[in-house]
């Protein structure tokens, strides 16, 4: 039988002796309510305060990150929340080991977790641990396969460790996550300009186009799709695509190309002429003008064009080639010697370049193989791409001695005045 | 992003010399000036100096300048013929790299009738092909009136080896050419009895080789002694219990060839005995180790004795230049070793003809998938350019692997065409790669006579549409009618025969044909130059046994001569021997031409 609710008040209020009693339990009742409706109200302004400080994290607002990251203090249950902005806040100012102390301490928290693994592995992928950024990333994909920031590291990531195809696919897939955006398209446009498939090359040049891609992005993807029509010898839809592009040694030079191939030898002598001018010992120039002098029937002045950039480009194989070449051909047997020699010698360094690629495509957790690649890019004397591939070694096996040594030795050359 | 520039450069790299193989290095140092002593042939130059390099002003006439149209038509005419050859490259899903390598194709006129015939090497059973019938190689006889015969079993050519390369030659001079099949496994050399019948004479002569891959192969009297030798390519040494299936991605595909080893050529000396000796290691041969595909024999230096082109598979080509006791690589030295821009190419074939009509040989190959055909113009001096790019000599060519290529005035106009036939490796190449295709129409490139190849091929007749896996091709004239005909070796099917339409088409142009007849110089005047001056038009040729895509095709020389109604002159410098000259020799027929004689007579 249900008994009356007063009948049930009425027996729990029994004991009480006196009033005294009963409104000091009303007020613990009251005061309990209040605690909990401030902690409630607490609460929300911290998640409101955590969102404003996330909003001014994109708009790279850090004062105010650090104002909203003062009210988060002391907020019982926010302390994953305060590590995850201090570490976001750290890693934009480029303090990247720092900044992953503060994400190890969040990235527990559910909520949290995928965005952690991702500025972790944007993080590491700074510091060149990119075999760990890869990691991460990954794991970031596992929790949320649509998290398009992370493919966007990822597949930098995969370019650096040399993994190209897995590279490719993440391009892709960030291309249909994030369908107005040019880049994706570009770099998937360059991959297979990479891979000498021009025709593939051209149409994701046009998808990125598409995209209303800012400048300077619109005219070097205007320039890259305009090398692959020349490849592909579509030499007025490539002067097409170049007439839309800025003003520049670049764009003269492969409109000298185009005319040239089309025969137009004037046309072409004088955007090389004006290429130069502007851009003296600018290689592709430079070859173009041998190879047009040569045309001309001026033999000389192609050996002369291909002498300076042999002297701007000394360790470049096609300059010595084709030096040797001309210089048979003019009856230098001494110099044509000498260039074929060095051209030979730079083809065996290009040989063994090309082929670690592919061993170091194969295999990912190999750190000495891309320490050889950042030996041999140093050969070829291009220290830009050499640091690229001893960091990767480096990611790999933090130890390398051999890669450090090298990246010190580099650090300690760029130091020289 | 910060890999954007590397990877650029690098992948660039690596993938233009990826799978490269080693260059052997240091080998052109010893190139020096040709001595004079050696300059024989009023051709060749003892100059040393500087060359003038051209930019093609060679007049043409208004109908080769405006030429938009398709000069002739090409009709395929392949189940009118009686053909019924099916080519079978004996695979079963196991991608074995010498599937698809198989095969050239070579023609010749074995019973002297005046009709070429035809011979089509073919695949054998590789582990795991499973077939009722075993594939087998088959011989055709010309009948005239595009009909042919099999007669592969009453000329005593049965053959079931697996078929690559194979070359026609007169090797024992008795006046009937033989022919030599160069195969993965044992070699065979068939002697032509003269009766219409083969003999297999492989291990009286000494010529079967062993387990290669073959490749191409070419006659040649290298040492200018009357008879021919043979130079035999071996593309690689290849063990089938070895061979593991590769994949891209997760589609099965052919290895690459640089996963195997290069091998060097062999070179077999003619004793005149019937039987041949290995020269390889004394004339130099075997000190280069290769990938031979197709190969022709040819003297580019004009200076009167066969040198010898190599293509090689993903490696630099071979030029060993003769002089007739040893051969020296000079193919880094001479500009055809690799491309323009210095790059190895994966080559396939390679013909030669004087195409700007500047008295010199040049050469044309033919290569992989995204790359350009080479078209290596002869500057003289014993150097070449590669000027394919400039003379559009690889339009329609690019997105395709290419593979028999052969010179030949298709419309008698006096400028040697090209022909080139396509068809990719991989049979599942569209599942890799959308922009590629497995089957490819094969394409004529006309040229304009001012340096420029023009690609009308979709103009051209039905013959040039259909999508095929062509591999060996020959250009010869099968119904003896003026104008040059096509035979192509279809991979995994039947060969397409196409039919020059030029005289049907009421084409007023001239032509001649010339056979020759070697007296004390080999039999069918293989490595002779023929110069041919009709007014101010002047062409030369030179016999050739062995050419192209691992072919055999052209012993009778063919020269269109447009409006020109009489040959004021025919010149033949035989090989190691002497001169001939014709004058006033009436046009539009085949003639022979006997060593050490000033008259011809009508070939039959």
């Amino acid at each position: 039988m249900v008994q009356p609710i007063t009948v049930r008040l009425s027996r729990v209020v029994k004991p009480l002796e006196s009033r005294w009693q009963l409104a000091a339990l009303l007020a613990a009742l009251l005061s309990a309510l209040a605690v909990a409706a401030a902690v409630v109200w607490h609460r929300g302004a911290a998640d409101r305060s955590f969102k404003r400080a996330l909003a001014a994290l994109d708009a790279r607002q850090f004062e105010l990150v650090q104002r909203e990251l003062a009210r988060l203090d002391g907020i019982a249950g926010f302390e994953p929340h305060r590590h995850f902005l201090r570490g976001t806040v750290l890693l934009a100012g480029g303090q990247c080991f720092a900044a992953l102390e503060e994400f190890g301490r969040c990235v527990d928290h559910p909520e949290l977790r995928v965005r952690t693994l991702i500025l972790s592995g944007q993080a590491l992928y700074r510091v060149k641990r990119f075999r760990d950024a890869v990691g991460l990333l990954v794991q970031a994909l596992e929790a949320d396969p649509q998290a398009a920031d992370a493919y966007a590291c990822l597949a930098a990531a995969y370019d650096d460790l040399g993994l190209l195809n897995e590279a490719f696919q993440a391009w892709s897939r960030l291309a249909e996550l994030r369908p107005d955006d040019f880049y994706p398209h570009r770099m998937m446009g360059l991959r297979c300009k990479d891979f000498e498939r021009w025709e593939s090359a051209v149409p994701m040049y046009q998808e990125a186009l598409q995209r209303q891609p800012p400048q300077p992005d619109r005219n070097e993807i205007l320039l890259e799709m305009a090398e692959c029509q020349i490849r592909l010898q579509r030499w007025e839809e490539a002067l097409g695509t170049l007439a839309q592009c800025f003003p520049s040694p670049q764009r003269w030079t492969k409109e000298a190309e185009c005319h040239l191939s089309a025969g137009r030898l004037d046309e072409a002598q004088q955007l090389l002429d004006r290429s130069l001018q502007h851009s003296p010992v600018d290689l592709s120039a430079l070859l173009l003008a041998g190879t047009l002098a040569l045309q001309q029937g001026k033999g000389e002045a192609a050996v002369a064009a291909w002498q300076r950039a042999a002297i701007a480009y000394p360790r470049e194989y096609v300059v010595h080639y084709k030096l040797s070449q001309a210089f048979r051909r003019l009856g230098k047997e001494a110099e044509a010697k000498r260039h074929a020699d060095l051209a030979e010698e730079l083809r065996q360094v290009r040989l063994e370049f090309s082929q670690l690629h592919a061993t170091a495509a194969a295999e990912p957790d190999n750190a000495d193989v891309r320490c050889r690649l950042g030996v041999l890019a140093k050969q070829l004397d291009r220290s830009d791409l050499a640091r690229g591939w001893f960091h990767a070694a480096l990611s790999i096996n933090p130890r390398h001695a051999e890669a450090l040594q090298h990246l010190t030795g580099q650090a300690r050359q760029a130091s020289k005045p | 992003m910060s890999s954007l520039s590397r990877s650029r450069w690098t992948v660039l790299i690596a993938l233009v010399v990826l799978a490269a193989a080693v260059v052997a290095g240091g080998r052109y140092w010893s190139l020096g000036p040709m001595p004079a002593s050696q300059v024989s042939s009023p051709t060749a130059s003892t100059d040393r100096g500087p060359i003038a390099p051209r930019n093609f002003s060679a007049p043409a006439s208004p109908a080769q300048t405006t030429l938009t149209a398709c000069p002739t038509q090409f009709r395929d005419i392949s189940s009118e013929t009686g053909i019924t050859f099916q080519h079978t490259d004996g695979s079963s899903g196991q991608h074995y790299i010498v599937e698809a390598m198989s095969a050239g194709v070579g023609t010749l006129d074995y019973d002297g009738d005046g009709w070429i015939d035809i011979y089509f090497p073919n695949g054998a059973p590789l582990p795991g092909y499973v077939s009722d019938t075993p594939p087998r190689h088959a011989f055709y006889r010309n009948l005239g009136s595009w009909r042919f015969k099999e007669v592969t079993d009453e000329a005593g050519l049965h053959c079931e080896a697996y078929g690559l390369g194979i070359v026609v030659g007169d090797y024992d001079n008795d006046g009937n050419p033989d022919i030599y099949l160069n195969n993965f496994g044992p070699n065979l050399l068939f002697r032509n009895q003269g009766d219409g019948t083969f003999r297999d004479v492989t291990s009286a002569a000494g010529v079967a080789r062993g387990h290669l891959v073959g490749a191409g192969a070419c006659f040649l009297d290298f040492d200018c002694d009357g008879d021919l030798d043979l130079y035999v390519g071996n593309y690689i040494d290849l063990d089938l219990q070895s061979h593991r299936l590769h994949f891209v991605g997760n589609i099965p595909s052919y290895p690459s060839p640089v996963e195997y080893a290069a091998v060097p050529d062999t070179l077999f000396r003619n004793r005149g005995d019937g039987v041949f000796a290995d020269v390889s290691k004394e004339t130099g041969i075997a000190a280069y180790a290769g990938r031979s595909m197709g190969m022709i024999c040819a003297d580019y230096d004009a200076d009167g004795d066969t040198d010898v082109f190599i293509c090689n598979d993903v490696q630099e080509n071979f030029l060993f230049r003769n002089d007739r006791t040893q051969f020296e690589e000079v193919a880094v030295a001479s500009g055809v070793a690799y491309n323009i821009e210095g790059e190895i190419l994966a080559n396939m074939a390679v013909d030669a003809a004087d195409f700007d009509r500047d008295q010199r040989l040049d050469f044309y190959t033919t290569n992989y998938q995204r790359q350009m055909p080479a078209l290596f113009q002869n500057l003289g001096h014993g150097l070449f350019e590669d000027v394919s790019a400039r003379a559009n000599a690889g339009a329609g060519c690019f997105h395709h692997v290419n593979w028999g290529c052969g010179f030949a005035d298709f419309d008698n106009d006096g400028w040697p065409d090209l022909f080139i036939a396509n068809g990719h490796t991989e049979d599942n190449v569209e599942r890799m790669d959308r922009s590629a295709m497995y089957r490819a129409p094969n394409v004529v490139l006309w040229n304009a006579g001012h340096g420029k190849f023009l690609q009308l091929s979709p103009q051209c007749g039905d013959g040039l549409q259909s999508l095929h896996v062509t591999r060996g091709i020959a250009l010869e004239d099968f119904d003896n009618d003026g104008d040059i005909d096509i035979v192509a070796l279809n991979s995994r099917d039947r060969p397409s025969i196409l039919r020059n339409m030029l005289n049907e088409s009421g084409s007023k142009r001239h032509w001649l044909q010339i056979q020759l007849r070697g007296v004390k110089t080999n039999r069918d005047g293989v490595g002779a130059r023929v110069t041919v001056t009709a007014g101010d038009l002047v062409q030369i040729d030179e016999v050739h046994s062995g050419r192209s895509y691992q072919g055999h095709f052209g012993s009778r020389l063919h020269f269109g001569l447009g409006d020109r109604t009489r040959v004021d002159r025919i010149e033949v410098r035989w090989i190691g021997g002497g001169t001939d000259i014709l004058e006033s020799v009436p046009v539009d027929q085949r003639i022979v031409i006997v060593e050490s004689s000033t008259s011809q007579y009508a070939a039959p």
